[in-house]
């Protein structure tokens, strides 16, 4: 009897585990979006979302059932893009985050990591079919969907540091400067060998017109 | 009809006529002007206020001006009567209801206190919601009444009563050696037409202000009257004196310049001058003696005019003489303080023909070069034949008084406008500024926030290559708040839309709360894309702190808030390198302690630009706090208070303290 007791108990504390994890959904930053039979959920793996840290584009696809799909259909050709101004990605596999093997993960989840490394919007564009179900579809980050990426500064301690991408900035600004000035030193260093070749000059046809006026005086007087 | 007649009679009509171009155009302008207020004209306010505050060009006088706010029904908010502010005497405050959303209108009266005039505005607000949405917002209004006919007139009358005391006791102290029975009716009637203008002053001001008798005195009108009535009551007995006395006595003319000279004073004392916000008694003591140096040549020209005939032949050359050396010099003073008095009060000369006021100094300085000229021709022909024939000298002198009498009348009109200077329309608080730059220096940024207080606002960024300073075109420009010291108020965003100058422009209510904020700046131009974080602190309504010192005790300081209430603030002990505990305490009006919910102190050591929270606690179970600031060097220290009383009434204050 015991026995069958704790067996109870056990299959009420793993049944409310599975409940709980299979009613958790994605996490509220995301946008939520119709498709066909589908329902799509997007957003990013982590967030907030900072620059030079290690994310995902994160989809959640249900049924219209509400049943999360794990396959995608064989082979999968559902593929997202990630824009960010006139930038865009080449399009990146999503793989999916439950491992039957395993047991792990979250029904219904694909991801494709990526780290984003500037601030700002950005656009998934996912595109390829879902069992047979055409997807051509774009997501942007704004403060109504998923988050805006940002530097990781306001949550650095107790140093602040500039993340990869402000160095590569500041690097880039810093050649750019170095290059002008070299280049202005250099401009300025012809311009003063310039001056002194013709300085010279003038010296050497000077001299030599002062020494013709000093000979023929000499002459005179003599 | 003579030529000198023909010439009279044509200088008249053109002073006339110039007048009557000037006389309608005099309605717009007032003394006691709106220049600022809080709230601003146009401001959106996220809460309603507790008080509407305006501050005035000069003092008004509490007891007979008022502010009212107006809902778009009509309904007044306004509770009591309009008060000066705490320790600024030209802001009215007055406490209003809890307002709902909507659009509200503020309108104002006010009476100078310096000089007695009306003026009246309006501007409007909005709580929730933009007044210029709600087709409401127009440009704050500033008006006064025109003067009265009656005004100007009375004000001519006192102008010559008191210059023709005052001249004509010049002119018997050093052009006649006697004092003839001309001059003393003449004194008399100076005296009566002098004191008919000061009660017709009086009179016309208690008019607009519709102030009664009873109440005349206790009025700051009342003030003005005992400025101007008791030094012409002094110059009564003077006038008296100089009537009774021998003919040969030269001392009673002396009492007469001095009685007349105290009652010019006291005028001067409720005129434009007296308004002056730094050098006062210069300015005082110019207009003084502009007044004075005019009172000269006027009343000695009119008791020259008088007595001329009355004179024997020997006397009237000398008095023709002495008189035209004295009015030759008073004409150059009169020149130089003039000068200097439209120049403080008109302030650049495009407004010498833009400006109503102007305009009237304009056709004053006219009329003086006329009469100049007019001088000229009796100091250099005239006076060299007054004894002989001095018909010619008086027809002359009676040209110059009668051109003299229209020059007053536009002095009446001046003393009854506001000075140029101060119509001019009021100035906008400048915005609050943030500049910075990205980590990598590619961009600068100056990000402006107008008006910059807590509530609606509007964002301005000038975005720049950090080298080529060249405007940068980028994909977006976004805005994002957060309140470090507060972390339980949101975070929010802003985006910004490009505007033709480059800028990058947005409104929102986005800085909800008074303190400093951090902003950073998203510039998205793809791989370029940067973020840069500024602080901005928000501009807080000006406070009034007072502080009490007792030796061996820190010294203890009242920052005055709005509704009434105030925090009493300490330092213990205020020394450098050790613990010292900020203890603040929370008042009500009637002085007792508000029952405070949370209150926190954000402290910014000396040449620091951030601030750090300190810990607080609570020392009474009503509105003491103590907050532990640490060790650190000397300097000043600047505090922000920010705390929350019962019924959810934010209070923020800050204040600057030396740690010594």
């Amino acid at each position: 009897m015991s026995r069958i007791r704790v067996g109870v108990a056990v299959a009420t504390f793993m049944s409310a585990i599975a409940t709980f994890a299979f009613a958790a959904g994605p996490a509220s930053a995301h946008e939520q979006r119709q498709v066909g039979a589908y329902q799509l959920t997007v957003g990013w793996g982590h967030e907030p979302t900072y620059t030079g840290v290690e994310n995902a584009v994160q989809i959640f696809i249900k049924d219209a059932k509400g049943n999360p799909i794990d396959d995608l259909g064989t082979p999968p050709s559902l593929k997202v893009q990630v824009i960010n101004g006139s930038q865009t990605s080449d399009p990146l596999d999503l793989k999916a985050s439950f491992d039957p093997d395993t047991g792990l993960g979250m029904h219904g989840e694909f991801d494709a990591a990526i780290v984003p490394t500037v601030p700002g919007d950005y656009t998934f564009h996912f595109t390829g079919s879902i069992n047979g179900q055409n997807i051509d579809q774009k997501f942007t980050s704004s403060d109504k969907t998923f988050d805006t990426v940002k530097d990781p500064t306001e949550i650095q301690f107790p140093a602040k540091v500039p993340s990869n991408g402000q160095l590569a900035q500041s690097v880039s600004r810093l050649d750019t400067r170095a290059t002008t000035a070299a280049k202005n030193a250099q401009d300025s260093a012809d311009t003063a060998k310039t001056l002194a070749i013709v300085g010279i000059a003038v010296g050497v046809v000077l001299g030599g017109a002062g020494l013709i006026v000093a000979l023929s005086s000499r002459r005179r007087s003599a | 009809m003579s030529k000198t007649a023909r010439l009279a009679v044509g200088l008249i009509a053109v002073a006339i006529a110039a007048v009557a171009v000037l006389w309608p155009a005099t309605a717009a302008v007032a003394h006691a002007l709106r220049i600022s207020s809080i709230p601003d004209n146009g401001a959106v306010l996220k809460a309603p206020p507790s008080e509407v505050s305006v501050t005035f060009s000069e003092v008004p006088d509490p007891a007979l001006s008022s502010i009212r706010v107006l809902d778009s029904s009509g309904v007044a908010h306004q509770q009591g009567k309009a008060t000066a502010a705490p320790g600024q005497p030209a802001t009215l405050q007055v406490a209003v209801a809890h307002l709902g959303d909507g659009v509200y209108t503020v309108t104002w009266q006010t009476l100078s206190h310096v000089d007695g005039h009306l003026a009246s505005g309006s501007f409007a607000f909005g709580v929730g919601v933009s007044p210029a949405g709600a087709g409401a917002l127009k440009a704050a209004v500033n008006k006064s009444p025109a003067p009265s006919n009656w005004a100007v007139a009375a004000r001519w009358s006192m102008y010559a009563g008191l210059m023709v005391m005052f001249g004509l006791g010049v002119f018997r102290l050093v052009a006649v050696e006697r004092t003839t029975r001309r001059l003393k009716a003449l004194a008399a009637v100076g005296w009566v037409v002098g004191a008919v203008g000061i009660l017709g002053i009086t009179q016309e001001a208690r008019s607009a202000a519709h102030v009664g008798l009873s109440h005349l005195l206790s009025s700051s009108l009342g003030h003005e009257l005992a400025l101007r009535g008791i030094p012409m009551a002094i110059a009564a007995i003077a006038v008296v004196v100089f009537v009774a006395a021998g003919a040969r006595r030269r001392w009673p003319a002396l009492l007469l310049v001095v009685g007349a000279g105290a009652a010019m004073a006291g005028d001067v004392a409720t005129s434009h001058a007296a308004a002056a916000r730094s050098w006062r008694w210069f300015q005082e003591g110019a207009q003084w003696v502009h007044f004075a140096s005019a009172a000269v040549w006027v009343g000695g020209l009119v008791a020259l005019v008088l007595t001329i005939r009355s004179l024997d032949r020997s006397e009237r050359g000398r008095a023709a003489r002495r008189f035209s050396t004295v009015a030759g010099i008073t004409l150059v003073v009169i020149a130089g303080s003039g000068a200097q008095r439209a120049l403080s009060e008109v302030g650049a000369w495009g407004r010498l023909w833009s400006n109503v006021f102007g305009r009237w100094v304009l056709l004053k300085i006219c009329l003086f070069s006329v009469v100049v000229v007019l001088g000229a021709v009796n100091r250099y022909r005239n006076v060299r034949q007054a004894e002989a024939k001095p018909s010619a000298l008086r027809r002359v002198a009676a040209l110059e008084l009668a051109l003299i009498a229209v020059i007053l009348v536009a002095t009446g009109f001046l003393q009854n406008l506001a000075p140029a200077t101060s119509a001019v329309a009021p100035k906008a608080l400048p915005p609050v500024v943030a500049s910075g730059h990205d980590f990598g220096t590619t961009v600068r940024i100056r990000l402006s926030v107008a008006p910059g207080m807590a509530g609606f606002n509007t964002f301005t960024a000038h975005v720049v290559d950090y080298d080529s300073g060249k405007p940068v075109v980028a994909d977006k420009v976004s805005l994002h708040f957060t309140f470090p010291s507060r972390p339980d108020v949101g975070s929010s965003d802003l985006q910004l839309a490009r505007q033709q100058s480059g800028d990058y422009r947005g409104q929102g209510a986005n800085l909800a709360l008074d303190g400093r904020w951090t902003v950073t700046v998203l510039v998205a131009r793809g791989v370029n894309s940067v973020e840069v974080p500024l602080q901005v602190t928000t501009r807080t309504p000006p406070q009034t702190i007072t502080k009490s010192v007792q030796a061996g005790l820190p010294t203890v300081y009242t920052i005055h808030l709005s509704a009434g209430r105030s925090v009493q603030v300490y330092l213990d002990p205020g020394h450098a390198g050790v613990l010292n505990q900020f203890h603040h305490t929370y008042l009500a009006p009637d002085g007792s302690e508000l029952q405070i919910d949370q209150a926190s102190i954000a402290a910014t050591a000396p040449g620091q630009s951030t601030s750090k929270p300190l810990t607080t606690r609570k020392l009474d179970p009503i509105g003491h706090f103590v907050s532990d600031l640490s060790p650190g060097p000397r300097g000043s220290y600047r505090f922000d208070i920010d705390a929350t009383t019962a019924d959810g009434t934010e209070i923020t204050a800050h204040i600057d303290i030396d740690v010594r």
